[in-house]
C-alpha cells in the first residue's frame, strides 16, 4: 500500500522534473538543447526495447535495423518525394512496424538465445544492403532531410525540442498504461515461463508479435526524429553497437520497470557528455554499464535499495512525510 | 519507494546537469533564440580574443589524423599570436573532440555555434562528420573550412564551405591520368565503400573513361573487413593492367599483404590516404613499388614548407604527415582573409576567403573555386626500398 | 577454373580460423547451454598477445602459439568466474548480456592501452610453396591449415579420449545427472569454457600472421560470422561447427565472386538465418536442441 500513499510525493518530483525539462531551452544554450534530444530519442528506444527485452523476454539485438528503417524511410519520403512531417514520421513508425512483423514472423519461435542471433543478423543486413542499394543513396547517406513545417517555416531546434520532449512523455504515459494492462500482465506472464501461459490458453506467439510491432513501431520513430533533427543519416549511424548501448540503458537503468530504461537512458547519454574526460571512454562505459548491472545490480538502478544509503533514506523520508501532510 | 528513489536520482541528475550546463555555457538565458546572427560573434571589442573551433576525431579509429590537425592548427594559432595577432587581436582555439562519428560531429557543430564567442570553425577530417555538422553551420551562417574533406558534394552544399584538399574529381583525374601515361588501358577498381570511398571511385573512372580507359571491375568493401583475398581472386579474373584502391592505410597494407600472398604482380595506385609511415611498417615488401600522390611531402619541400616542417619537428618531434598540413593552410588562409576583410563579419570574410587565389600553403598552392574547393597541386609517389620517393 | 581453385584455397584458410571459432562456440554451448558473446574479443586478445611476443621478444611462430593459447585459456578462464559462475541462477539472457559487455569492455580497455591504430606483424613463412596454373599457395597458408588441423584433432582426441573429455561430454548430456555420477561439474564446465577460450586465442593468432595486422577491433567481424557458422554446422556437435567454419568459409569466398564484397557480411548472416528457422540443429547437429 505504500505506493499510494506514495504518490503525491512522486507526483510533486514529476511534475518538478518537467517543469525543468520544460524551461530547458530558457535556461541552456542550443548544445544542451542537441544533447536533451538526444537523450529523448534514445529514451524512446530504450522503452521500446525494454517492452521486448523486460516485459516480454525477447532479447533483440537487432533494434539498431528498425531504428535504421525508420530514419531512412522518414527521410527518403522528406527528400525524394517532398512528403510533410507527420507523414514521414508517422511512416518511418509503420515501416519499422511491418519489418518487425517480418522479422517477428521469422524469428519470435525460436529459443531467446537464437532470437538474440537472429535479430542481430537481421538488424546487420538491413544495414548492410542500405549501404549497398542505390535507391538509399548507399553509402552517400541522404542529405539535407527539411525540419518540420509549421506555420509556413521551418521549425527551430527550441520548437524540435518541445515537439520530442511531448512525443516522449506521451510515450512514457503509453508505456506505463500499456505494461499495466491485460496485454502487458500477459506479457509478462509469457516472459516468466512461456509454457506455463501457452497451458492456460495464451496465444503466445501472437502476444509476442504484438509487443514486437509496438516496439518496433516507437523505434520507427525514433529513427524519423533523429533522421530528421540531424539532417543527415548515414548507415554507419545504425551500427550493432547502437543496439549494445541500447541495451545498456536497460540494463543499468533496470528491466521490466517503466523508469528504469529512461533513467538508464538519461544517464549514460548525458554523462559522457557533462563530464569531460569520459566522453574518450563512452564506448568503454558502456560496456562496463552492462557488466556491473548484470554482476551487481541485476535489477538495475531502479531495483537498487537506495534507503540503505542515510541522506537518500532521509530524503525519501522528508518527502513521505510531506505529502503526509499535504493529504 | 524504489520510484521515489529513482526519481530522486533521475532529477538530481537533471539537476547535476543544469550545473555542469550552466558553467558551460558563456551567455546562460540569452541563448533561447537560435543564433541567426553571424555578426554576433565576438562582438568587435578588440581586447578580447579571436577565437575558432578545431573539430577533429581525437579520439576513435581516425584519432592519429586528429592529433595531426591539433598539433598543426596549434602551431599556426601561435605563430599568429607570435605575430601580433589577427587584427590586432589574439587567436584562441576552441578544441572539440567528434570521434569520427556524424552524430557526434552534429552535437559538437552546434555547441560551436551556440558558443558566442567563436567566430568560425576548422574541421572536421572525414566527409561524413563534415556533411553531418554542415546544415547547421549553414544555418548559423558561420565558415566551415574543412582541411581534408574531398567529397564531390560537401562544399558545394553550403555557401559557407570551403575544403583545402581539392575534390576526388580533381585527384581522380591526376591519378588517371597518370595511370593511363603509364600504359594501363585496363584498371579495376577496389574501394571502401563510404560516402569518401564512392567519391574516390567516380572520380577515377569518370576520368579514366574520359581518357578511353576501361574500368574493368568496380568492386566496393565495407568498413571492418579484414579478408580481401576473396575480392582480389575476382578482380584478378578480369585481368586489369593495374589496380586503383581507395582505402585508407591500414586497410592498404592489409590489401596489398593479400594480394602479394596471392602472388599477383600488377602496379596497384592509391590516392593520397596511404601516404603514412605506419602504411610502411605493416605493409613491408608487399607495398614495395604501389603507387600515391601527395601535396606536401617532407623530404623534398618547397620553401614555405621547409620552415613550417622545421618548427613542427622542433615543437613534437616528428614530421608533420600531409593531413596536418592541409589543416595548418586551411587556418593560414582563414586568418588571412579575416585580416584582408578588415573586421569579423562573417559575411566579409567568407568573401575574402572565397576569392583566395595562388596562396602559397605548405600543402600545394591553393585557389578557392566557386564552390568552395580547393584547387591543389599533386606530388607523385612511390615506395622504394621501404621509403616514398618521388617519381620525377 | 584457376579462379574457383583459387577461391577454394582462399576459403579453406578463412574457414580454418571460423572452424577455431566455431568450435570455440560449440564447446560453450555444449557444457553451459550458452553463447559466449566474447568470444571475438578473445580472438583479438590471443593476437595482442602474439603481436607483443613477436614485437618485444622473439619473432617466432610457435612461441606466439603457445602464447595465445595461454592468453586464451587465462582470459577465458576468469571470465567464466566473473561473467558466468558468480551470477549462476541468473537468466541465460542475463549472461549474454554480461558477455555482450565484457566484449565491450575488453575491446576498449585494448583500444587505450594498445591503441586504436592498426599494427602490423611480422610476416612468417611468406615463400610461395608452388604455383599450379596460375593458383598460388603460400607455406604459410599450408602451415596454418596445418596448425587448425592439428589443434582440431587434438581437440577430438581431448573429448573423445580423456576421462577430462568423457566429463565434457557428460556434462553436456545432463549437467544435474553428471553432478550426481560424481563429476564435478564447476571443474568440468571451466576447462571446457577455458579450452574454448584458447581455441578462440589461437584462431586470432593465425588470423594476424595471416592478415598480418593487429588492432583492438579486429575481433568483432570474425566473431559473430563464426557464429553463424556455428549454426550453420551445428552448434551441439563439434565435428559439426568444424564442418561449418569450413563451408563458411567457401561459400563466403564463392559468395563474393558471384554478388560484391559489400554484400559479404549478408552471404554469412543469411545462411546463420536460413538455418535458425529451417533446421536450427545445425547439418550435424542433434535434433535437440532447446534446452529449458
Amino acid at each position: 500500500m505504500t505506493k499510494k500513499k506514495l504518490s503525491p510525493a512522486a507526483l510533486v518530483l514529476l511534475l518538478a522534473v518537467l517543469v525543468v525539462l520544460a524551461a530547458f531551452p530558457f535556461i541552456f544554450n542550443s548544445y544542451l538543447l542537441q544533447v536533451a534530444v538526444y537523450c529523448g530519442i534514445y529514451i524512446m528506444l530504450a522503452v521500446s526495447l525494454n517492452l521486448l527485452i523486460g516485459y516480454t523476454g525477447i532479447f533483440s539485438m537487432g533494434h539498431v535495423g528498425f531504428y535504421c528503417v525508420g530514419a531512412y524511410t522518414s527521410a527518403l519520403l522528406a527528400t525524394k518525394m517532398g512528403m510533410p512531417f507527420i507523414v514521414c514520421f508517422l511512416a518511418g513508425g509503420l515501416v519499422a512496424a511491418f519489418f518487425g512483423a517480418l522479422v517477428g514472423f521469422a524469428t519470435l519461435r525460436l529459443n531467446d538465445i537464437f532470437i538474440a542471433f537472429a535479430t542481430m543478423g537481421l538488424g546487420e543486413i538491413i544495414r548492410i544492403v542500405i549501404q549497398n542499394a542505390t535507391f538509399t543513396n548507399g553509402a552517400l547517406g541522404v542529405t539535407g532531410i527539411p525540419m518540420p513545417e509549421w506555420f509556413g517555416r521551418p521549425m527551430n531546434r527550441v520548437e524540435f525540442y518541445y515537439m520530442v520532449l511531448i512525443i516522449v512523455v506521451l510515450l512514457v504515459f503509453f508505456t506505463y498504461r500499456l505494461v499495466h494492462s491485460n496485454t502487458g500482465r500477459t506479457w509478462m506472464t509469457i516472459r516468466d515461463d512461456a509454457n506455463a501461459a501457452a497451458s492456460l490458453g495464451i496465444n503466445v506467439f501472437r502476444y509476442k508479435m504484438q509487443a514486437m510491432v509496438i516496439s518496433c513501431f516507437v523505434a520507427g520513430l525514433a529513427g524519423s526524429l533523429y533522421a530528421t533533427f540531424v539532417q543527415y543519416i548515414n548507415a554507419s549511424n545504425f551500427t550493432i553497437s547502437v543496439s549494445t548501448n541500447i541495451i545498456a540503458m536497460v540494463a543499468i537503468g533496470g528491466m521490466g520497470t517503466v523508469s528504469g530504461p529512461i533513467l538508464g537512458a538519461v544517464i549514460l547519454q548525458i554523462l559522457p557528455e557533462a563530464i569531460r574526460f569520459l566522453s574518450n571512454y563512452r564506448q568503454l562505459m558502456f560496456g562496463a554499464a552492462l557488466v556491473i548491472s548484470i554482476m551487481f545490480a541485476p535489477k538495475g538502478l531502479v531495483g537498487l535499495n537506495w534507503k540503505r544509503i542515510k541522506p537518500i533514506a532521509k530524503l525519501c523520508a522528508l518527502f513521505e512525510s510531506k505529502s503526509g501532510k499535504e493529504e | 519507494m524504489k520510484k521515489l528513489a529513482s526519481l530522486l536520482l533521475a532529477s538530481s541528475l537533471i539537476l547535476g546537469l543544469a550545473a555542469c550546463g550552466n558553467s558551460a555555457a558563456n551567455n546562460p538565458g540569452g541563448e533561447s533564440q537560435a543564433p541567426a546572427s553571424s555578426e554576433a560573434a565576438g562582438g568587435q571589442d578588440s581586447s578580447e580574443p579571436i577565437r575558432i573551433a578545431l573539430t577533429a576525431p581525437l579520439t576513435g579509429n581516425l584519432s592519429q589524423y586528429g592529433e595531426s590537425f591539433q598539433n598543426t592548427v596549434e602551431l599556426a594559432c601561435k605563430q599568429w599570436n607570435e605575430k601580433g595577432g589577427v587584427l590586432g587581436r589574439t587567436v584562441e582555439l576552441s578544441i572539440e573532440d567528434t570521434a569520427g562519428d556524424s552524430a557526434q560531429a552534429a552535437t559538437v557543430a552546434q555547441k560551436v555555434v551556440s558558443d558566442d564567442t567563436i567566430f568560425a570553425q576548422v574541421g572536421d577530417f572525414n566527409t561524413a562528420c563534415c556533411l553531418a555538422a554542415q546544415p547547421i553551420y549553414d544555418g548559423a551562417g558561420m565558415i566551415q573550412i574543412s582541411p581534408t574533406c574531398s567529397a564531390i558534394n560537401f562544399a558545394v552544399g553550403s555557401k559557407w564551405s570551403f575544403e583545402c584538399l581539392g575534390t576526388q574529381d580533381v585527384q581522380g583525374e591526376f591519378m588517371a591520368q597518370w595511370a593511363y601515361d603509364s600504359g594501363a588501358r585496363k584498371v579495376a577498381i577496389l574501394y571502401l565503400n563510404s560516402d569518401w570511398g564512392i567519391s574516390v571511385d567516380q572520380g577515377f573512372a569518370k576520368a579514366f573513361e574520359a581518357l578511353g580507359g576501361e574500368i574493368v571491375i568496380e568492386e566496393p568493401y565495407n568498413d571492418g573487413e579484414t579478408d580481401f583475398s576473396a575480392a582480389l581472386t575476382k578482380m584478378r579474373e578480369t585481368s586489369p593492367d593495374a589496380l586503383y584502391i581507395a582505402c585508407y592505410y591500414n586497410d592498404g597494407a592489409a590489401i596489398n599483404i593479400q594480394r602479394e600472398t596471392l602472388g599477383w604482380d600488377i602496379p596497384v595506385y592509391h590516392p593520397g590516404t596511404v601516404y603514412s609511415t605506419d602504411f610502411l611498417s605493416i605493409g613491408g615488401t608487399a607495398v614495395e613499388g604501389v603507387y600515391t600522390n601527395v601535396g606536401f611531402y617532407p623530404d623534398d619541400p618547397t620553401p614555405a614548407a621547409a620552415a613550417f616542417i622545421e618548427e613542427y619537428n622542433a615543437l613534437y618531434g616528428t614530421d608533420p604527415d600531409y593531413y596536418g598540413a592541409c589543416a595548418y593552410d586551411a587556418f593560414n588562409v582563414l586568418m588571412e582573409a579575416i585580416e584582408r576583410a578588415g573586421e569579423l563579419d562573417s559575411e566579409k570574410v567568407r568573401d575574402e576567403l572565397a576569392a583566395t587565389s595562388g596562396y602559397e600553403g605548405v600543402s600545394g598552392s591553393i585557389t578557392f573555386d566557386a564552390n568552395g574547393d580547393a584547387k591543389k597541386s599533386y606530388i607523385k609517389l612511390t615506395v622504394k626500398d621501404g621509403a616514398y620517393a618521388v617519381v620525377r | 577454373m584457376t579462379m574457383i581453385v583459387q577461391q577454394l584455397v582462399n576459403g579453406i584458410t578463412q574457414g580454418g580460423l571460423y572452424a577455431l571459432l566455431a568450435i570455440s562456440y560449440a564447446l560453450v554451448y555444449g557444457v553451459m547451454g550458452m553463447v559466449n558473446f566474447s568470444t571475438g574479443s578473445i580472438y583479438m586478445l590471443g593476437a595482442v598477445g602474439g603481436w607483443l611476443i613477436c614485437h618485444f621478444f622473439i619473432e617466432s611462430f610457435f612461441l606466439s602459439v603457445a602464447v595465445g593459447f595461454c592468453v586464451g585459456f587465462a582470459v577465458a578462464f576468469i571470465l567464466e568466474k566473473l561473467a558466468f559462475r558468480s551470477i549462476r541462477g541468473a537468466s541465460r539472457i542475463s549472461s549474454l548480456i554480461c558477455t555482450i559487455g565484457f566484449s565491450q569492455l575488453i575491446n576498449e580497455l585494448v583500444a587505450l592501452t594498445f591503441g586504436k591504430a592498426t599494427k602490423g606483424m611480422p610476416s612468417f613463412f611468406s615463400r610461395e610453396l608452388f604455383s599450379i596454373a596460375g593458383v598460388h599457395i603460400n607455406l604459410l597458408q599450408v602451415v596454418l591449415v596445418l596448425t587448425v588441423v592439428v589443434i582440431l584433432i587434438a581437440l577430438q582426441i581431448l573429448v573423445y579420449k580423456t576421462r577430462m573429455g568423457l566429463a565434457i561430454r557428460t556434462v553436456s548430456m545432463d549437467n544435474k545427472a553428471a553432478g550426481l555420477m560424481g563429476i564435478n561439474v564447476d571443474q568440468t564446465i571451466s576447462v571446457a569454457f577455458s579450452l574454448a577460450g584458447a581455441c578462440a586465442a589461437i584462431a586470432g593468432l593465425a588470423g594476424c600472421v595471416y592478415y598480418r595486422s593487429v588492432s583492438a577491433y579486429m575481433g568483432w567481424t570474425p566473431g559473430i560470422k563464426a557464429f553463424s557458422a556455428a549454426v550453420f554446422g551445428g552448434l551441439s556437435s563439434m565435428p559439426g561447427a568444424i564442418l561449418g567454419g569450413y563451408l563458411m568459409g567457401i561459400i563466403e569466398n564463392f559468395g563474393v565472386q558471384i554478388f560484391s564484397t559489400g554484400y559479404r557480411d549478408v552471404i554469412s548472416f543469411f545462411v546463420m538465418i536460413v538455418f535458425l528457422l529451417v533446421r536450427p540443429q545445425g547439418l550435424m547437429g542433434k535434433k535437440k536442441i532447446t534446452k529449458v
